[in-house]
C-alpha cells in the first residue's frame, strides 16, 4: 500500500459515521416546489433524482483517484425519507445507542424537526405499508415470526453485470429512444405508462451524466489550484474521466472503475436499496480493460493495485443508512452487503479465473476494510492455486473472502428457469444470494422464525410470549400419538404463516411498485428499458421473491429430541418436556444434560437427526416454492441469517433441543452452536442432506482454530475439504479463524481490538461493534481443532 | 471377499477421528485403537495405553469438551466400516482414506488385519500408525492389506529406549527391518522430545540406522508441544515432562540438516 492509499483508507476509518440532512432537505424541497405535481410517479422519481445529483454538494479528497460521495463527506449518511422517516427519537437512539451509532448533530435534527417531518409525516412507504397491512399480518410480525425487509429500505438486492463496461448513459438513452419509437398506443393499452417510465429513466440517465460532469468541472478548478504539476495532470486527466464516464462506455481500467462508481451512487442515491448495490463479477467486467492496457504498456499491475485501493476505500466510505427497530436488530451493521464475486465460469462455461482474480485478492488481503465483502465463485474448473490464496486470506482470521459453489448456483438459476447463459454470468450477492446478475430482481422479503412457529404448535397455535393466538389450532400437542402428527401440525403452522407472510410481500411489492419506482436502477437492469416497465414492478427479465427461513438446526434439534425421547423411546411424556420448558430448565439441569447431551443432534452426520433435517426442508420449501409474487416471478427459499439468529432467539422460549430462553438461534444452515461434535466433515455431510439445488442461497459457517490452517498441508486439506462439500451440491462455506482467547480477550479490551474484523453471516464484522449475545454466540460455534 | 464371520470382529478402541489431517495423506478418518506396550514419556493419548473398556477418570471426564473421546468401546469391524464409509467423499477428493492408530494396532491382531482387510476391499486408502511393538508376522500379513506404514521411531538405543517408553526396542528395529524389505511405502515417525530425542547421540543413531536401510525411508518430524499435559492433570497421571519447551524451527531445522547428512530426507517440523 503507497503513501496515498495509506493515508486514504485511514481517513476512511477515522471517519465518524453521521447522519446526514442533505439528502432528505433535497427530496422536500423539490417535493414541497411543485416542480413535479402534473408528472407521473415515475417521472417525478426521475426528476427528484435529477434534482438531487444537480444540488448535492460534492467531495472530493484531495488525495483520491475515484471520486464521489454519496453524501457531503466520506461516512455522512443521507436519510431517505420518502421510504422510511426517522423520527426525532429515531435520532437520538441512533445518535447515542451504543453499538452501530449515527452522529447526528444539532443542525440535521432541527432541519427533520422544522421541515423533514412535518412534510413527510404520514407519506413515507414505511408508513403506508404498516397502514396497508392486516393486523393479523402485524400480530405476527410483533410476535417475532418474520421480519420485513421493505418496510424501512427499498427493494434492491441485485448486483450488475458487465453492461456499463461496454454502453454509457447515452447508449442507454437511445436503446428508450427506440423503445418509445416502437410503442404503439393502438394495441397496447399499457403504452402510455411504458412511456412515462421510459422518459424517467431517460431523465435519469441525463442526471447521472451531469453528475459525473459536476466532478469533471470540481476536478478541473482542483487541477487549477494544486501546487504540484503531478497531481494536477492527475486531477485533468480524472476530469476528463468524468467528461467520459458513465456518459460513454469506458475506454480504459481507471475509466471502467469511475464508471462502475458513479452508477453505484446512482442506485444509492436514488433510494436506500437493501445489499446497496453490487458490481458483481469484478475480475470478470475489468479483465478486458486490464490486460488490454497491460499489453499496450499504458497501465502497469501495480497502477491496477493502486486504482483498486481507491476503488475499495469508496466503498468503505458508505455505511449502510441507518436502520431502526426490528430491522435494526436483524441486521445491525455498517455493512452494506456489496458483495465482489471472483472466480467461477465464463458464459461459455469455461475457467474464468485470471490474473486479475488474484491481483483483487491481494488488494482484499492489504486493504483489509470492512466493506465491500468478496468471494470466490469456485467452479470445478478453477485451479485450487485461486481457493488456496483465498484461504492464505482467511486464515488470517478476517472472514473474507467466503466461497460458493459456482456449479450449485448455475444449477441453482437454471431451475428457477433462468436460461443457461444467464445463469453463468450471474453469482452469488448480498450474504449468499443466488442471482442472474444485471437481470433479476431477487428481494429478500424477511426472515422467517422456523424455531417459533415450532413453540405456537406446542401451544396450539397461541404464542406463549404474548399469550395471542396468532396461528392455528392444530390440535392440542398432549392428544398426539405418533411424531407425525405433531410434525403435521408444525407444516400447518408453517405454511399459514407463510400465507401471512406472502400475503404482506403482496402488499408491500404493489406498494413500492406504484409509489416507488426507480428509474435510474431500471436503466441498468434488463430488461427494463425494452419493456418500458420499472424494476420495481416487474421490468427484469426474472424476478424472485425470497422468504428465509432461519433456525434450521434450533429447530430440527428440538423436533429430533421431541421424536426421539417422547415418541420413539418414551423415555419423557411431551408433558412433563413442556413443563420443564416453561420454566426454561430452572431445577432441572440434568434433564437438560440429557436434551443436550444424550440425543441425536444435526451437524454429526447422524441419520436420525439429519432425516428430520429433511422433513423440515421440505415442509419450508413446499409452502414457499413457486407461489407466485407481485412482480410475475415466484417465491422462493434461501436460508441464511445476517444477525436474526439473535433477534429470533430473544422472542423463543426454552426448545426441546436444551437451548435456554431468549438464547440466539442456530444461524444459516450451521448446526446449533457447540452441536456438532464429530468434526467437519460430519457437519458438511449433514449440511448437503438437504437439496441446496432447490434453494436460492445456504450459509454454512464454520470456525476453525488457526492452527489448522497453520501450513500448506492445513490449508491443501482444507482446500479437498470444500471440493468435497461441492462435490455434495453445498452452496456456500464461510470460515472464522479467530481463537476463543483472542474473542474474550477483545470482549474485555474493546478499545485494543477495534481492527478485529470476525465473519458474522454472509458478511463480517467488527466483532466489537457486535451485540454481547452474537459476540457470545461467535465465541461459542464449535471451533475444529487440527487433529 | 472378507469371510462374514471377520467382519463380526470386534475389538477396543477409543476414539474414531475424523478430517484426520496429519495421519497419512488426505483426509483421513483415524480409528485409535487401544491399549499399547509402550508408555511414552510424551504420549498424547494416555488414556489409551491400557487395553480394555475400562474408562478413564469418568468423573472428570464428563466435564471436558469432547466426552465421547475419554470412553472406549468395543466395535465390530462393520461397525467400523459403517462410520468411515460417510466420509468416502471426503477420501476420494483428496486421496485420503482410513489410518489405524492407536494404542497400538498390533495389540489387536484379529481385529487390526480384519479391519484392514475389510477397508482395502472397499478400495479404502490404508494407513497403518504403528510403534513397530508386535508380532512380526502379523506385520508382514497387514503389510499385504494396507498402503502406507507410518512407522514410529524414538530411539535406535536399547537402554535409552527402555527409560522412556519402558520397553527395549529390539522387536521394534526387527520390524522395521521387516518392513523395508516389503513393498509398502513408509515413512519414519520421529518425535523430537527436547533433551531426549534429539540428542546428537540419538540423532546420529538413528540417521546411521535409517542410512543402513535399502529404501531410505523420508522422515516426517514431530514437534513436541505441550497440549497433552491438561489431559494427563484430568486424568489424575504424573506428566514426565511438565515444563519442557517445544523445540525451535532453528531446531527442527538443525536435525533436519544433520538427517541430511545420512542421505535422509525430512518433512514437517512445523512447531
Amino acid at each position: 500500500m503507497n503513501e496515498r492509499i495509506q493515508g486514504l483508507r485511514e481517513r476512511s476509518l477515522q471517519a465518524a459515521t453521521t447522519l446526514s440532512g442533505e439528502r432528505a432537505s433535497l427530496v422536500t424541497r423539490y417535493y414541497q416546489s411543485g416542480i413535479a405535481q402534473k408528472e407521473s410517479v415515475s417521472v417525478q422519481r426521475a426528476l427528484c433524482f435529477q434534482y438531487i445529483l444537480e444540488n448535492k454538494s460534492l467531495f472530493i479528497d484531495q488525495d483520491e483517484l475515484i471520486v464521489g460521495e454519496r453524501g457531503p463527506g466520506p461516512k455522512a449518511t443521507p436519510s431517505y425519507p420518502e421510504i422510511c422517516l426517522h423520527s426525532l427519537q429515531d435520532m437520538d437512539i441512533l445518535n447515542s445507542r451504543e453499538k452501530i451509532p449515527y452522529a447526528v448533530d444539532a443542525e440535521t435534527r432541527g432541519l427533520f424537526q422544522d421541515s423533514v417531518i412535518p412534510f413527510w409525516q404520514g407519506k413515507s412507504i414505511r408508513e403506508r405499508i404498516f397502514a396497508e397491512l392486516p393486523q393479523a399480518w402485524i400480530d405476527v410480525y410483533e410476535a417475532g415470526v418474520f421480519t420485513e425487509f421493505q418496510e424501512q429500505r427499498s427493494p434492491g438486492h441485485t448486483a450488475l453485470d458487465e453492461k456499463i463496461y461496454k454502453k454509457g448513459m447515452r447508449d442507454f438513452q437511445s436503446e428508450i429512444q427506440k423503445s418509445l419509437q416502437s410503442l404503439d398506443f393502438y394495441t397496447d393499452p399499457e403504452a402510455l405508462d411504458k412511456r412515462e417510465q421510459l422518459r424517467a429513466m431517460h431523465i435519469a440517465a441525463e442526471a447521472m451524466i451531469s453528475f459525473a460532469r459536476r466532478h469533471a468541472q470540481a476536478l478541473r478548478s482542483m487541477a487549477a489550484d494544486a501546487n504540484d504539476p503531478e497531481r494536477r495532470r492527475e486531477l485533468l486527466g480524472m476530469a476528463d474521466i468524468c467528461h467520459r464516464v458513465p456518459a460513454h462506455a469506458p475506454r480504459t481500467f481507471w475509466e471502467a472503475l469511475q464508471a462502475y462508481w458513479f452508477v453505484h451512487l446512482g442506485v444509492i442515491t436514488e433510494l436506500n436499496p437493501w445489499d446497496a448495490f453490487n458490481p458483481g463479477r469484478l475480475d470478470q467486467h475489468l479483465y478486458p480493460f486490464y490486460a488490454r492496457e497491460l499489453e499496450a504498456g499504458t497501465l502497469s499491475r501495480e497502477q491496477a493495485r493502486e486504482l483498486l485501493q481507491a476503488f475499495w476505500i469508496k466503498f468503505n466510505n458508505h455505511p449502510a443508512p441507518p436502520k431502526v427497530g426490528i430491522t435494526s436488530q436483524e441486521s445491525n451493521t455498517y455493512v452494506d452487503f456489496a458483495l465482489i464475486n471472483l472466480g467461477g465460469v465464463s458464459v461459455d462455461n469455461k475457467d474464468a479465473v485470471n490474473d486479475l482474480s488474484f491481483l483483487i485478492l491481494e488488494v482484499i488481503e492489504e486493504m483489509r476494510l470492512l466493506q465491500p465483502s468478496s468471494m470466490v465463485q469456485l467452479s470445478k474448473k478453477n485451479p485450487d492455486r485461486i481457493l488456496k490464496k483465498a484461504l492464505e486470506i482467511v486464515k488470517t482470521g478476517y472472514g473474507q473472502p467466503s466461497i460458493f459453489n459456482a456449479e450449485a448456483i448455475v444449477q441453482e438459476l437454471t431451475r428457477q428457469g433462468k436460461s443457461i447463459e444467464d445463469a453463468r454470468q450471474g453469482g452469488a450477492s448480498g450474504c449468499v444470494e443466488a442471482g442472474a446478475f444485471g437481470r433479476e430482481c431477487y428481494i429478500l422479503t424477511g426472515y422467517f422464525n422456523l424455531a417459533k412457529i415450532l413453540e405456537i404448535t406446542l401451544h396450539n397455535g397461541i404464542d406463549p410470549g404474548t399469550g395471542k393466538e396468532i396461528g392455528i389450532r392444530t390440535g392440542d400437542p398432549l392428544t398426539f400419538h405418533a411424531f407425525d402428527e405433531l410434525f403435521q401440525a408444525y407444516a400447518t403452522q408453517l405454511k399459514h404463516f407463510v400465507d401471512i407472510k406472502i400475503l404482506g410481500n403482496n402488499i408491500i411489492e404493489r406498494i413500492n411498485a406504484k409509489y416507488m419506482p426507480v428509474p435510474f436502477l431500471s436503466l441498468l437492469i434488463d430488461d427494463c428499458i425494452a419493456r418500458g416497465l420499472d424494476y420495481n414492478q416487474g421490468g427484469a427479465r426474472y424476478n424472485t421473491s425470497y422468504i428465509q427461513g432461519v433456525g434450521l438446526g434450533s429447530t430440527t434439534d428440538a423436533l429430533t429430541a421431541l421424536k426421539y425421547h417422547v415418541f420413539d423411546r418414551q423415555t419423557l411424556t411431551l408433558q412433563e418436556l413442556l413443563s420443564v420448558l416453561d420454566v426454561d430448565f430452572i431445577g432441572h439441569e440434568e434433564f437438560r444434560d440429557v436434551l443436550l447431551q444424550a440425543t441425536p443432534k444435526y451437524g454429526n452426520d447422524d441419520e436420525y437427526a439429519d432425516e428430520v433435517l429433511q422433513g423440515l426442508f421440505e415442509a419450508f420449501y413446499r409452502s414457499v416454492n413457486g407461489r407466485p409474487n407481485a412482480k410475475g416471478g415466484a417465491h422462493r427459499i434461501n436460508l441464511l441469517p445476517t444477525t436474526s439468529h439473535v433477534y429470533f432467539g430473544s422472542v423463543i422460549g426454552a426448545l426441546p433441543d436444551g437451548r435456554k430462553r431468549g438464547t440466539p438461534l442456530s444461524e444459516g444452515i450451521s448446526p446449533v452452536q457447540g452441536a456438532d461434535r464429530q468434526g467437519p466433515t460430519a457437519v458438511a455431510k449433514s449440511a448437503s442432506k438437504i437439496d441446496h439445488l432447490r434453494t436460492g442461497g445456504t450459509l454454512l459457517n464454520q470456525k476453525f482454530l488457526p492452527q489448522i490452517l497453520g501450513d500448506a498441508e492445513g490449508i491443501s486439506k482444507l482446500v479437498h475439504f470444500i471440493r468435497s462439500y461441492f462435490r455434495m451440491d453445498g452452496h456456500h462455506i464461510q470460515f472464522n479463524v479467530v481463537d476463543a482467547v483472542t474473542l474474550r480477550r477483545a470482549q474485555e479490551f474493546p478499545d485494543e481490538h477495534r481492527d478485529l474484523i470476525v465473519r458474522v453471516a454472509g458478511y463480517s464484522d467488527y466483532f466489537v461493534d457486535l451485540g454481547p449475545e452474537l459476540q457470545e454466540e461467535i465465541i461459542q460455534r464449535t471451533a475444529h481443532a487440527g487433529f | 471377499m472378507i469371510r462374514q464371520d471377520l467382519r463380526q470382529t470386534s475389538g477396543v478402541i477409543f476414539r474414531i477421528q475424523k478430517y484426520s489431517i496429519h495421519d497419512g495423506p488426505g483426509i483421513r478418518t483415524t480409528v485409535f485403537f487401544k491399549g499399547c506396550p509402550l508408555e511414552c514419556w510424551w504420549c498424547h493419548n494416555p488414556e489409551s495405553i491400557s487395553p480394555g473398556l475400562e474408562r478413564a477418570k469418568p468423573d472428570e471426564a464428563r466435564g471436558s469438551v469432547e466426552p465421547a473421546n475419554w470412553f472406549a468401546r468395543e466395535v465390530s469391524v462393520d461397525q467400523v466400516l459403517m462410520e468411515v464409509e460417510q466420509d468416502r467423499i471426503f477420501y476420494e477428493e483428496s486421496g485420503g482414506g482410513v489410518t489405524l492408530s492407536g494404542g497400538e494396532p498390533l495389540m489387536q491382531p484379529e481385529f487390526s488385519l480384519a479391519l484392514a482387510t475389510a477397508c482395502a476391499e472397499r478400495d479404502l486408502h490404508v494407513t497403518l500408525d504403528t510403534s513397530g511393538h508386535g508380532s512380526g508376522n502379523l506385520l508382514g500379513q497387514l503389510l499385504k492389506q494396507v498402503d502406507l506404514v507410518l512407522f514410529d521411531l524414538k530411539f535406535a538405543d536399547t537402554a535409552r529406549h527402555k527409560q522412556y517408553t519402558g520397553r527395549e526396542n529390539d522387536r521394534i528395529l526387527n520390524n522395521l527391518h521387516r518392513v523395508d524389505a516389503q513393498d509398502t511405502p513408509y515413512r519414519i515417525r520421529f518425535p523430537v522430545i527436547p533433551g531426549i530425542t534429539d540428542t546428537p547421540a540419538s540423532l546420529d543413531g538413528i540417521g546411521s540406522r535409517l542410512a543402513g536401510l535399502q529404501r531410505k525411508p523420508e522422515i516426517d518430524l514431530l514437534p513436541y508441544h505441550s497440549s497433552a499435559e491438561a489431559k494427563y492433570k484430568r486424568l489424575g497421571l504424573e506428566y514426565r515432562l511438565q515444563g519442557l519447551q517445544p523445540p525451535s524451527l532453528q531446531h527442527l531445522e538443525a536435525i533436519s540438516a544433520r538427517f541430511r547428512q545420512y542421505g535422509l530426507r525430512t518433512t514437517g517440523g512445523q512447531p
